[in-house]
């Protein structure tokens, strides 16, 4: 499953929606992104640099992040991203058409296997 | 971020996305060398996994959208570094967009107002003028005015009209303040202002019932009036304005802004003032409305009720025609002719003015043939550089934008210099143009016209930028960038379309050209017209006396005797002589006359003359000769006296001595008897037949306003101011509206043929300019490609003289066609041309001679100096050229 490139399979959309949820915990930077989103995923979602800077700055160009230039751990200066209220507004909303389509893909993917049985 | 702000901190944002790329580079790599992988393997790793960072920096720059504008300014950029390479071209081409756009728009400025912008009135498609036409004077005069009975009649009876005004000129002298001064009005029905739906800007306009004798002593003043008399005070109202001594009481002031029709636009017989100053309410006399055949001096202004046509206005007045014409004394026939008052006000204007509007047209086209023309030759030599492009990964739509958006700074230039221009043109129009151009204080460069301005500059681009630009980016790179040498390339299909545009241009040049030499000829046959008297060396001054100082007839005749004597009496002058009317300035008087010994024919079968008073010494002093009798002698005591022109003497006694013959003349019972005759003049305009006259001596109808002409021994202009002296010396109230010499009233009665022939033989030199431009152009660039072939032929010994005849025939040939072209267009046009034309065939041989003589020419100079060039190279260096 490992080698399921996510840039053919995560839906339209849905990269936005993963960026949205890791930066609503704490404000982040680009590669911390893309290394929790692979971390989380447990592998299956990687994201490459040519797909996630174009979508980071979407959403900023979009209101729904905003970054500032701080410090990391590392002493070097990153761009934190973190999330705005309109942001937090289109995550929440997102989510949860996310979860209801999911809820129904699950539900007739069952009902298939039921009947099949 | 908005995308304006996104596109100002552009910098920034670059800065920014490097370091945040940077970041992400060197944590990945510390984070793999961690793993341990070694400095470069982490680096290869990377690369696989993140892709190209030019990549991902442009998608990221995409996400901004302001692409599109930052792609706009690099070609923008690049179209300036690229125009100012070849800056001579681009100045040249900017400097003809100029004209070509200024002049057009400054053209459509005027059309617009003039013929298209509807009348600042309220629902103006529905006011109309309704007049007659006569068939027994539709040689002299295609309509003629209204009377009362006919008003009052239509006023009262009619089914289509919401409304209905009389107008008719109106002139009076102001006393009060200072000089007496004549102002020009018009009496004007109550109902006027309300049927215009223009009301006063101040106080009101007519009330019912100011038509009635005794409460007509109200007036409405214009704006110009209430500022020079008033000082646009408001408490003008109220106030009493004296014309010719009697006191009226301003009862309002129109706005500044009020459009009047003006001059002859209704009529050519009830002259409406050039600037209204005033309104009276019109009163009909009782000598108005008594005849329903005479005193034509009004005319109706109506308002259409709502969905009526002038077809059916036309019908229902008619209607009513046959109705009155049973009370006609005589069997005269009136055709009402019904004219949208649009078009009426634009009446003999709308054809010259289509016309210049084609030619200036004409020129901008010949400007955008001429740009092609440059562009494609432009084009050419820039073929390798396009090459370059398009091998380093330029896609077609790129080179085709950046090519238009070339073309697209150059005519923006040209746009923009070009309102500037048309603004400026504008204003030259309205204060210099000599011509009776309708509505010519309402004309200003506004919105349509500038967005047509804007309009003209995006078409031309696209005209002479985008199919050269289409032609270059056909380029096969490979072939392009092999064959080195500049011999090769384009070959015969470049000529071909070089060729093509000059003969267009050749072509529209030669249809101005030979418009322009028609109406020059037209002109010339107009100025040759012998207009019966002397023109040189004579003064004219109009003289206007107060009516309430004259009311007796000889007070007037005993004034204008002193004032002729004395002038006469001056140094330096030959003789003065006094007539009501000048030839010249239109006609007036209309009266149909027949013989007195003959059996009298049917009235429709009269002569329709014009009268005149004048003094015995007019003829002397105005150099119009006496053919025939004797002029008029006071001493006789005779009131029948009078002399005719030779023209009408013609028509009644057909080459018989009129001397002493009667003559009976409509509106007279008594029978005049002619004692002298004298040779025909001129009432209105010298492109018309000479004016039946006939003339009554000063001593029998006295008229308060008079011309005095004036014979000089020297420059007339000189005594001018002695003779006004005089005039107040014995009248301090006359007012002298004008002072002219005889030769600037036959100069102003030919001011709108002068106007057009100028602005067409303008149009005309600007295209002949312009397409000698492109002749040479297209022949110089051909040979400046062809200079190792030329050099080849003549190292195989071509004779210069040989190279320079082969070369000139190549230039020619375009120019001939587009000559043969131009006439072919031209002899099509003639029906249109012949309209405007007097004296000269649309035809005309000896212009087409002379049309083509000029353009063989002027398209053989334009050949001689690239051809000259080319027999003059020396052909070792037209090899090394290479």
């Amino acid at each position: 499953m490992a080698d399921i490139t996510p840039k053919s399979d995560l839906p339209q959309g849905t990269l936005d929606l993963l960026i949205l949820k890791i930066v609503a915990v704490q404000p982040v930077h680009g590669y911390a992104i893309a290394q929790r989103l692979q971390q989380i995923s447990r592998d299956i979602v990687q994201v490459p640099g040519g797909s996630l800077y174009p979508a980071l700055h979407r959403l900023e160009n979009r209101g729904l992040v905003k970054c500032d230039w701080k410090e990391t751990d590392s002493g070097r200066d990153a761009k934190f991203y973190r999330l705005t209220q309109k942001g937090r507004a289109h995550l929440e909303t997102q989510a949860a058409s996310w979860r209801r389509l999911a809820e129904a893909v699950g539900l007739i993917l069952g009902l298939a296997e039921e009947s099949a049985q | 971020m908005t995308w304006w702000s996104r596109l100002w901190r552009r910098s920034k944002l670059e800065r920014d996305l490097a370091r945040e790329l940077q970041f992400h580079i060197a944590e990945r790599v510390s984070d793999l060398k961690g793993t341990g992988l070694s400095e470069d393997e982490a680096r290869r790793q990377l690369r696989q996994e993140f892709g190209g960072i030019e990549q991902v920096k442009e998608e990221c720059r995409d996400t901004r959208g302001t692409r599109w504008i930052e792609n706009l300014y690099r070609d923008i950029r690049f179209a300036f570094r690229s125009l100012s390479r070849t800056l001579g071209f681009s100045l040249l081409a900017v400097a003809v967009l100029t004209l070509g756009i200024g002049a057009t728009t400054a053209m459509f400025s005027i059309t617009n107002t003039v013929l298209l912008k509807p009348l600042a009135y309220r629902n103006p498609g529905r006011l109309v003028t309704i007049l007659f036409r006569v068939p027994q004077f539709s040689n002299t005069l295609s309509t003629i005015p209204v009377n009362a009975p006919h008003y009052e009649l239509w006023r009262d009876h009619n089914r289509t009209l919401e409304e209905i005004s009389m107008i008719a000129p109106d002139a009076h002298i102001l006393s009060g303040h200072g000089e007496a001064v004549q102002v020009n009005g018009v009496r004007v029905s109550p109902n006027l202002f309300h049927l215009l739906g223009i009301q006063p800007a101040i106080g009101r306009g007519f009330i019912k019932g100011e038509d009635q004798a005794g409460r007509e002593r109200v007036v409405v003043i214009s704006y110009r009036l209430w500022q020079e008399e008033f000082g646009g005070r408001s408490n003008a109202l109220g106030q009493t304005l004296v014309l010719d001594g009697q006191p009226s009481e301003v009862v309002g002031v129109m706005p500044a802004s009020f459009p009047f029709p003006r001059g002859k636009q209704l009529s050519e017989l009830a002259i409406l003032p050039e600037h209204a100053d005033y309104w009276v309410p019109l009163v009909f006399s009782k000598d108005d409305l008594a005849d329903p055949l005479g005193n034509e001096n009004y005319i109706p202004i109506a308002r259409l009720k709502p969905d009526v046509t002038t077809a059916q206005v036309l019908a229902d007045v008619s209607a009513l025609e046959r109705i009155i014409s049973k009370r006609y004394a005589e069997p005269v026939k009136f055709d009402p002719v019904v004219r949208p008052l649009q078009q009426a006000m634009a009446r003999d204007v709308r054809l010259p003015l289509l016309v210049l509007m084609a030619a200036v047209a004409a020129v901008l086209l010949i400007v955008c043939i001429n740009l092609t023309n440059l562009m494609l030759v432009r084009a050419i030599a820039q073929r390798r550089e396009w090459a370059i492009r398009v091998a380093i990964g330029a896609r077609t739509s790129d080179l085709l934008r950046s090519a238009f958006v070339e073309s697209l700074c150059l005519s923006t230039a040209g746009g923009t210099l070009g309102c500037f221009l048309a603004i400026w043109l504008v204003k030259l129009v309205q204060l210099r143009a000599p011509i009776d151009l309708p509505r010519i204080n309402e004309l200003a460069v506004d919105g349509p016209v500038l967005l047509l301005a804007l309009a003209l500059s995006i078409t031309s681009a696209f005209v002479f930028g985008l199919w050269p630009a289409w032609r270059a980016a056909q380029v096969d790179p490979q072939e392009a960038l092999q064959s080195a040498s500049r011999t090769t390339g384009e070959g015969r299909r470049g000529h071909r379309s070089g060729k093509l545009l000059v003969a267009a241009e050749v072509a529209l040049s030669t249809v101005l050209l030979l418009t322009a030499g028609l109406l020059m000829r037209s002109f010339a046959a107009v100025l040759a017209v012998n207009p019966g008297m002397k023109v040189q060396n004579l003064l004219t001054l109009r003289i206007n006396l107060p009516p309430d100082r004259y009311q007796q007839g000889k007070d007037i005749a005993s004034f204008y005797k002193r004032l002729s004597d004395q002038v006469g009496l001056l140094p330096g002058v030959k003789a003065a002589g006094l007539i009501s009317d000048l030839p010249l300035t239109g006609e007036n008087n209309n009266n149909p006359a027949t013989a007195g010994d003959r059996p009298t024919p049917p009235v429709t079968q009269w002569q329709m003359t014009n009268y005149r008073s004048a003094s015995k010494t007019y003829f002397q002093a105005a150099g119009i000769q006496l053919k025939e009798g004797r002029p008029f002698d006071e001493r006789d005591g005779d009131t029948t006296e009078v002399m005719i022109s030779e023209n009408l003497a013609e028509q009644l006694w057909h080459g018989q001595s009129a001397v002493g013959r009667p003559l009976r003349i409509y509106s007279y019972k008594r029978l005049m008897s002619v004692v002298g005759v004298v040779s025909a003049t001129y009432a209105a305009s010298l492109t018309q037949q000479p004016t039946m006259m006939v003339y009554f001596p000063d001593w029998r109808r006295q008229d308060l306003n008079m011309s005095l002409v004036v014979r000089t021994a020297n420059k007339p202009a000189s005594i001018s101011g002695a003779v006004r002296r005089i005039v107040h010396g014995l009248e301090p109230q006359a007012a002298v509206p004008s002072i002219r010499t005889m030769r600037q009233v036959v100069a102003s009665s030919v001011s709108e043929q002068r106007f057009q022939v100028i602005l067409l033989a303008a149009f005309a030199a600007i295209a002949a300019v312009l397409a000698c431009l492109g002749i040479y152009g297209v022949l110089a660039f051909t040979i400046s490609r062809r200079t190792s072939e030329i050099g080849v032929r003549m190292a195989l010994g071509a004779r210069p003289d040989k190279i320079l005849r082969s070369t000139l025939r190549a230039g020619m040939a375009p120019a001939l066609v587009g000559i043969v072209a131009g006439f072919s267009i031209s002899a099509a046009l003639a029906r249109v041309i012949a309209n405007l034309l007097f004296g000269v065939r649309a035809l005309d041989p000896w212009t087409y001679a002379g049309t083509s003589l000029i353009l063989v020419i002027i398209a053989a100079l334009a050949c001689l100096i690239p051809a000259r060039r080319a027999a003059q190279l020396n052909p070792i260096e037209a090899l090394r050229n290479e």
